[in-house]
This record gives structure tokens, sequence and C-alpha cells, in this order.
């Protein structure tokens, strides 16, 4: 199999995405985005009410696609999908934190 | 089965390649196990992978496929495999909810086990009424492209479970973006380094059909990249019907646990251990960093959880970013009474020091 090159690697480290880039960059509706931000799965800098001048940084795009795969994959609505995400990060926070303190009392024994 | 699980872990624990794990629309992507096409053509038994019998009903299956997709879902699950499992469970609900694919697929009986080699009866469809072809349900996988070859020969674009206008799947008259996970190490986060990333994407051949054609891209990944960073690939994605510009892959970063690092956007944790006399007097250590040891002074009467931080040793910054710090917890490590001298020495320190652990707990009473 021939391996190809990818000569346009961009990465994406704005903090500033307009609702127009993180459109295109989710591949959602408009709606389904907007619908997102209002169940608040990310939180926009700037204005709520005039979303077209807020601003979004890069890596919530991520979250923006796990929330459309969750409501896919498992039948649940965008509230609920803000929550789960919520408490996944508070896990993640929470499991990350165990860990280094398990490092601080583990013996090598 | 077991064999093809093995292989899938031990690829994980070994490879070298980055391993792309989920994909949303078009292009699939993780390891070269998935183009061992005997194995996937292996027999597939839906009831045991959604754990219901036989005879279970519509609703029983309904319930096992909440139940398990809550648990195995990647964007929620943190066990081992789920990716794989979800996948499986997801291929299973497709022909279990589906009165009429479960019938079809319970007509090959009970004589086939998970893992056997497959070969599809000759009359294979014949006699049921197909009411509409194979579309995946919810829209989140395109034409069911990350299947096993056993579903695809059975229900997929070919098989008399589809009918031809719905064979398109997830191609439109528009070039479609395209995504995928990378998984990255914290050395290469720091230094940057190329990656081979293996990716299957459905292709449209000229009869209508899809095809999945495996394709390997190779990739700078700049350094100073971050968890959930987005990369673009452009012109990587897949290309209208009939037309020239393609759409972008973007890969979504994400870092993989190392052994001495924690890593919190581009800070760093590094759990440093020191011994008591260390703690107690001070001393000059070497601490590792992604960029090499550095030396670090310990401050006198230094306590186990303090933290120290060496500014600017995380990951680099990109453009406007700037670099991330690494962070110093000490940890203070005992060392054994395991010898004559050693245990002359405790004697000693008990004798001389004075010193009482618990002295908080005691009470007035």
């Amino acid at each position: 199999m021939n391996t190809y090159t990818v000569q346009s690697v961009e990465v994406i480290e704005s903090d500033s995405l307009t609702l127009t880039e993180v459109i295109s960059y989710t591949a959602l509706d408009r709606e389904r985005v907007v619908d997102m931000i209002n169940a608040g799965v990310v939180v926009p800098i700037g204005n709520e009410n005039a979303l077209d001048q807020c601003r979004f940084p890069a890596r919530e795009v991520a979250k923006f696609r796990a929330a459309q795969r969750l409501v896919n994959d498992l039948g649940v609505n965008v509230d609920g999908v803000a929550l789960i995400l919520d408490l996944l990060d508070e896990r993640n926070a929470l499991r990350s934190e165990v860990k280094m303190l398990r490092t601080m009392i583990e013996t090598d024994e | 089965m077991r064999a093809a699980q093995t292989a899938y872990s031990v690829l994980l624990a070994t490879s070298s390649f980055l391993k792309l794990v989920r994909f949303d629309e078009g292009c699939i992507g993780f390891t070269d196990v998935s183009f061992d096409r005997h194995t996937d053509m292996d027999y597939k038994d839906y009831y045991s992978i959604m754990g219901v019998a036989r005879d279970a009903s519509q609703d029983d299956i309904k319930r096992a496929y909440r139940k398990l997709a809550r648990k195995y879902h990647p964007d929620v699950s943190k066990e081992v495999g789920a990716e794989e499992k979800f996948k499986q469970l997801q291929e299973a609900n497709e022909v279990l909810k589906d009165p009429e694919k479960r019938a079809a697929y319970d007509q090959l009986g009970t004589r086939w086990k998970q893992g056997q080699d497959f070969k599809p009866p000759p009359d294979w469809g014949k006699g049921f009424e197909h009411s509409r072809g194979f579309s995946r349900a919810g829209g989140g996988n395109a034409g069911g492209a990350d299947f096993s070859d056993f579903f695809a020969s059975m229900f997929g674009a070919r098989s008399p479970f589809n009918e031809p206008q719905d064979s398109h799947g997830g191609f439109t008259s528009e070039a479609q973006d395209h995504f995928a996970k990378i998984d990255v190490s914290l050395e290469d986060a720091y230094r940057g380094g190329s990656h081979t990333i293996e990716l299957k994407s459905p292709e449209l051949q000229s009869d209508g059909s899809v095809q999945v054609k495996p394709r390997t891209l190779r990739v700078n990944i700049p350094a100073g990249v971050t968890e959930g960073q987005q990369i673009r690939l452009a012109g990587q994605g897949s290309k209208a019907i009939g037309g020239d510009r393609a759409g972008d892959l973007y890969l979504e970063v994400h870092i993989k646990p190392h052994s001495l690092y924690h890593a919190d956007g581009r800070n760093l944790t590094i759990t440093l251990p020191i011994a008591p006399w260390e703690a107690a007097l001070g001393a000059n250590v070497q601490v590792p960093t992604l960029g090499g040891p550095v030396d670090v002074r310990i401050p006198a009467n230094a306590k186990a959880g303090q933290k120290m931080r060496l500014k600017g040793r995380g990951l680099p910054g990109v453009g406007s970013a700037t670099a991330g710090d690494q962070y110093i917890l000490l940890k203070i490590v005992v060392p054994p009474g395991d010898s004559e001298r050693a245990r002359e020495l405790y004697t000693q320190m008990q004798n001389e020091l004075k010193f009482n652990p618990r002295a908080d707990l005691e009470t007035d009473a």
C-alpha cells in the first residue's frame, strides 16, 4: 500500500473561532450547534444573546462532536448531553487527581 | 473472536502507529488488525454480543442495547477495548433490532459459533420481502462501513438487504470533511514528529456500491499539540460524486498516558521521590523533563505533597500560546530498616529526636 505524505498540516490553535467556523469544523447544522450552546454543552466567550459575535476556543470543537455522538448513539437530548459532558469533565479531573495522589502514597515494593 | 481481540490489544500495546480510534462520518481508522479480512469474515454471534437469549423479545434487545451502549460508549467509557466492544454492539443491534434482518439472521441457525470462518449460504436473503434498504440509524457512522465483513456480506451494500438507492450511504453531491482521533505520545507532543496513520475510507464504485479502501497517510504532527487539539489536513476528506474538490480530514489529538508525567493541557506534573534527609536538610537533585534533566534545589524542611514549579518546562507553546510549566510533587520515601547499621541509625534517631508523629491525635481527655 502506498503511503502518502500529507503536506498541509494545520494546527487549529485559535481561541477565537466564530460560530460559522465552529459549524464548518463540526459539520453540524447551525440549528444543532445553537441548540447545544443553549443547553450549555459549550459556553461561548461573549454575549450569548449575540452568538454571531461570540468566540469559541478551538478545542471545544471536540465537545460539539462528542455531544453529537452521544445524541446519536445513546438517544439522549442535548440537555442530557450537557450534563453528561460536565460530569465526564469532573470525573476525568477526579480520576487524574486520584492517580496523582496514588503515586504519592504507593511504595515500590 | 478471542484470537481477534488478543491481536487487537497486542497491536495497541506494540504498534508505533497512531491509533485512530473513532470516526464520525465516512472515515474509519484504527490499527492494521482491521485489515485482517479472514478474521473479520468470522461468524458473529449477535445474541452473545448483546448478552440476550435467542428467543429474547424486541424489548429485551432494546434494553440490552441501551444498557451496554451506556457502558461501552467510547466518549464515556474508560474500559479497555470499549471502542471495539461498542462497534460490535452497534453491529449486533443493527441486525437484531430489525425483525426482518433478525429473522434472516436466525435462519443461519445455531450451528455457527462465534469466530468461526463463515460463508453466506447461496440462497441468502431469499424469501424476504425487503421493505427498505439498509441504512444506519442515527447517522453517526456512514454506511456501516466500520462493521465486520460478516455484516457487510449479509446486510451490507451488496446484500439483498440493500436497495440500490440506499447504497450511497454518506455520499452526497458535496465534498465532505472527515474526522478521526489520533493518540500522540507526550514525547511526540513535545518534539513533534512524523506519524503514520492507517485509514479506511468508503469509496463509491462505478456500479453504485460502496467499497472500503485502506490508505496510509504520513503526517508531521507539529510540536506543542495538546489534548483535544484539532489538526486540519486539507484535501484529505472525501470528494463529491464526480467532483474534484475534496473535503478536509480533521484529526483530534489525544495524549497517551505517560509513565512519568501527568499532562494537563500544556502543564506537566512529575512525582519526585526524595529521602527524609533530603527533605529535612534540602538537596540538589536532578529532575527529568521532556527536554532533558534539570538541576533543582529542594528547600530545607520540604514536606511530602509540596509542589514546586519549573517554569516553561512543560509542552511548548504554539502560535500565541506560551509554553506550559512542569510541576514537581514531592514524595518522601523512607529507607527500610533492613540492616544492622540501618536499625542502629533509626534507634539513634528514635532516642535523640524525640519525634512524635501522632502528637495531633492526642486529646485532653
